[in-house]
Formats: structure tokens, sequence, C-alpha cells
């Protein structure tokens, strides 16, 4: 199948054209998987999101006809409605700050025996895609649009809807618990 | 103060997840375009709930009120008739009277002035004979047109004069013997004494008429009230 020119495909896709949908699909579906992984708490959710947000931009693209970067757009409203999706999950932050009083953790109170040195920077991709769904959503948000999407921390905060200090104080929890959860994958790993 | 350090280059982090991508499968595609096709009612159904019309309790509730109030009232007044049937009989007789003016209107120019010269004189017989006799010569509503070689029309309307004094104006005799004077031979033919006598004769019958058929006081002292033909019973009805 030949790929349409981006005017041609959002004309296309105004007139709600499968064909072009199946093009801009096939052509973004790799990249904006990628997203949503590191969005969602698992694989299913990220499947969920995908299609949302796809439906989401294909919806606003087709109000917006003078659109010359589609690539950019599309990124764009992925991401915006990426955090609209994790934001209407209310549920997962009372599980996520549940605590069980009957899991007794084992206290080490050896102070070099977890000295391994860990390469932070030669981590997998699958593990650290897998630390980053197991923060909380409120940190995962911040974590994905400041530090990997590059947004400032006012931007990231109009976007989440809280103050700048809130979303402050979520990035520097984010940072100490994705070290803490690669640790942990790591350490699960060699076990 | 804590002993946390943070080791993750957050650059090298972003480039590889940036980087990272997922291969694409026709049933990711498959899941996408059911999605999109249950998506699409669920976003008409969204857009009808987001009408809204903002109007302020403070002006439905009164509307609505008096709206219940203007109901209650008309279905009230639909069961109630105030109306008293007597009068709407009444109305609804009228009709042929209003539907027959036109032969009111034919006489007025005759009958009204007639009229208002007899009818207040007071009413004894030997009056109402002076009256008969006074009447007579002044013939009152004749139009006289008159011919000339200078003149081609001329026309004379005599004026009336008042009848309720008992004797005739002397100045109206003048104009009457001056109008005799100019009219010409030819014309003389027309208004001979035959044709003149017919018209006030006429109007003396009909003021006769009109004078006899009025009741007057004495009359109605001494004649019995009229007798109706109907029975009783059928006077009730």
């Amino acid at each position: 199948m030949s790929l349409s020119s981006p005017p041609e495909l959002v004309s296309l896709l105004q007139k709600n054209d499968k064909s072009a949908k199946k093009q801009v699909f096939e052509a973004y579906y790799s990249k904006l998987a990628a997203i949503s992984q590191r969005y969602a708490k698992n694989q299913e959710q990220a499947e969920q999101l995908i299609n949302e947000g796809l439906n989401a931009c294909l919806i606003k693209l087709q109000h917006h006809p003078a659109v010359t970067d589609l690539e950019l757009f599309i990124e764009k409203e992925f991401i915006a409605a990426g955090v609209a999706f994790i934001k209407n999950i209310r549920s997962e932050y009372y599980v996520a700050s549940t605590v069980y009083a009957s899991d007794p953790a084992p206290k080490n109170y050896d102070l070099f025996a977890n000295n391994e040195l860990i390469d932070f920077n030669q981590v997998e991709n699958e593990t650290l895609v897998k630390a980053l769904q197991q923060l909380v959503p409120s940190q995962r948000l911040i974590f994905n649009l400041h530090v990997i999407e590059g947004y400032s921390l006012a931007e990231a905060a109009a976007l989440v809807e809280s103050s700048e200090q809130t979303v402050k104080s979520n990035l520097e929890k984010a940072r100490f618990n994705l070290q803490k959860n690669i640790e942990n994958c790591l350490k699960s790993l060699k076990v | 103060m804590s002993h946390f350090k943070y080791e993750i280059n957050e650059r090298n982090l972003r480039m590889q997840l940036k980087d990272n991508s997922v291969p694409f499968n026709e049933e990711a595609w498959l899941k996408f375009e059911s999605f999109s096709a249950t998506q699409k009612n669920y976003t008409h159904e969204n857009v009808m709930k987001r009408f809204n019309v903002s109007l302020n309790r403070n002006i439905i509730l009164p509307v609505v009120f008096g709206g219940v109030i203007v109901l209650f009232s008309l279905l009230l007044f639909n069961f109630v008739n105030i109306k008293n049937p007597n009068q709407e009989t009444a109305d609804i007789k009228p009709e042929p009277v209003v539907a027959t003016p036109a032969v009111v209107e034919k006489k007025p120019d005759i009958q009204p002035p007639v009229e208002k010269q007899i009818t207040p004189a007071p009413v004894k017989d030997s009056v109402v004979t002076l009256a008969q006799e006074e009447v007579k010569p002044q013939q009152p509503e004749t139009t006289v047109v008159l011919a000339t070689p200078e003149k081609p029309v001329i026309r004379i309307q005599k004026k009336m004069a008042a009848p309720d004094t008992g004797t005739a104006k002397p100045e109206a005799k003048a104009e009457v013997t001056e109008v005799e004077k100019i009219i010409t031979p030819a014309s003389a033919e027309r208004l001979s004494p035959a044709t003149n006598t017919e018209t006030p004769k006429k109007k003396k019958k009909h003021k006769r008429q009109l004078i006899v058929t009025e009741p007057t006081v004495e009359e109605d002292e001494q004649t019995p009230p009229p007798v109706s033909q109907t029975s009783p019973a059928e006077e009730i009805q």
C-alpha cells in the first residue's frame, strides 16, 4: 500500500476513510505503542490506551484541517489523551496506597549485604518499562512528561491539572521509586 | 539527611525509551477497528449529554408554576359556563334584522323630514285634520328642473316650511310664484296638474298612514289592549 502524503491523508481522514485510518495506524503504531507502554501499568491497559488515544487523535484531526506536521500532531494529542486516560482511572490510587500488615518484610541489618554496584545505563528496555509501570500513576505521569517527553514542570502541572509544587514532589518520589524498582527488577532477574 | 543517591542518567534513559518501538501486528488493527466502530455512537451520546441550556432555577420555577396555574384556570373556565342561555338566544335572533339593511336605506331621503314635521304634533283629531290641510299646498320635496336656452339646466329645490305653526310663510309662497313665472311652455307640459298632484297624493297617503298608525294617549286610554289569538298554554311555551 502506497502511503499518501500528509495533506492527502488528512483530507481522507476528515472524510472518515477506512484505508487512510489503516495507513495512519500502520505508520504510527510502533511509536504510539511504546509510549502507551510507558504510561500504562500493564500490557492490557496499554492496548486500551492505544485504542482510545489514537481514536481521540483521529477525531481531533477532523476538526483541525490545517495540520502540517501530522506526526507531531498525533504524538502530542496521543500524550494528552494518555494523561486523560490515566487520570480517569482513579481506582489505581487506592490500590497502590494499600498496605498489607500481614506481609512480613525481612529486615536486613547487614549494611554491606546489598552493596553490589548496578550500572543503570546498561539496563534493558524491558526492565526500564517494567520499573516505570510499577510506579504510582501520578508519579509515572510526571516522570514521563518531564523526564522523557521533555515538558517543563509548569507544562506538566497544567496537563495533570495540579500545582507545580505537587508535581515537583511527585517527580522526586518517582525518581527514588524508579531506581528502587530497577534494583528490585534486576534482583528478581538474577534470582 | 537522606543517604539516597540518584544514579540514573536521565538523558540516556530518555534516548533509550524514545527509541523503543513495538512491532505492528494485524490483531492490534482489528481491535482498533472494532473499538472505533463502537466509539462512534458513544461520541454522539456524549454530544447530546453535553447539550445544556443554562437557565436559572429562579426563572424556571416561577414560569412553571405560572403555567400550571394558567392551565388549571383554563380547565376550570372550560367546565364552568358563565353565560346565560337566554342571552344566547337573544344574540342569535337579531341576525335576520341585520340581513335587510338595503330596504331601510332606500327610504330616508323622503321619510325622515316628514316624520319630524308631523309626528311631534299633539294628538287630537281636530289638529290632525288641520295639519293635513296645511301640508297640501306646500308640496315639500318636489324638485323642478328648468331648461332655458341660456342656462341649460337649473335645479331648484324648495325648502320645507315649518308645519307646526299652522300657517304657511309668505316667502315660500313668493318663491313658488317666481318659479312658476320662469317655467317654459315645454316644461309646463311636464309639470301638468295631473302629474304634479300624483306624487304629493302618494305622500299624503303615506303621511296619513303614519299619523293613523301612531298611538296616542287618548287612543291608548280608550282602546282595549289587543287580544292575542293564541291560547295561554301556547304563550307559556
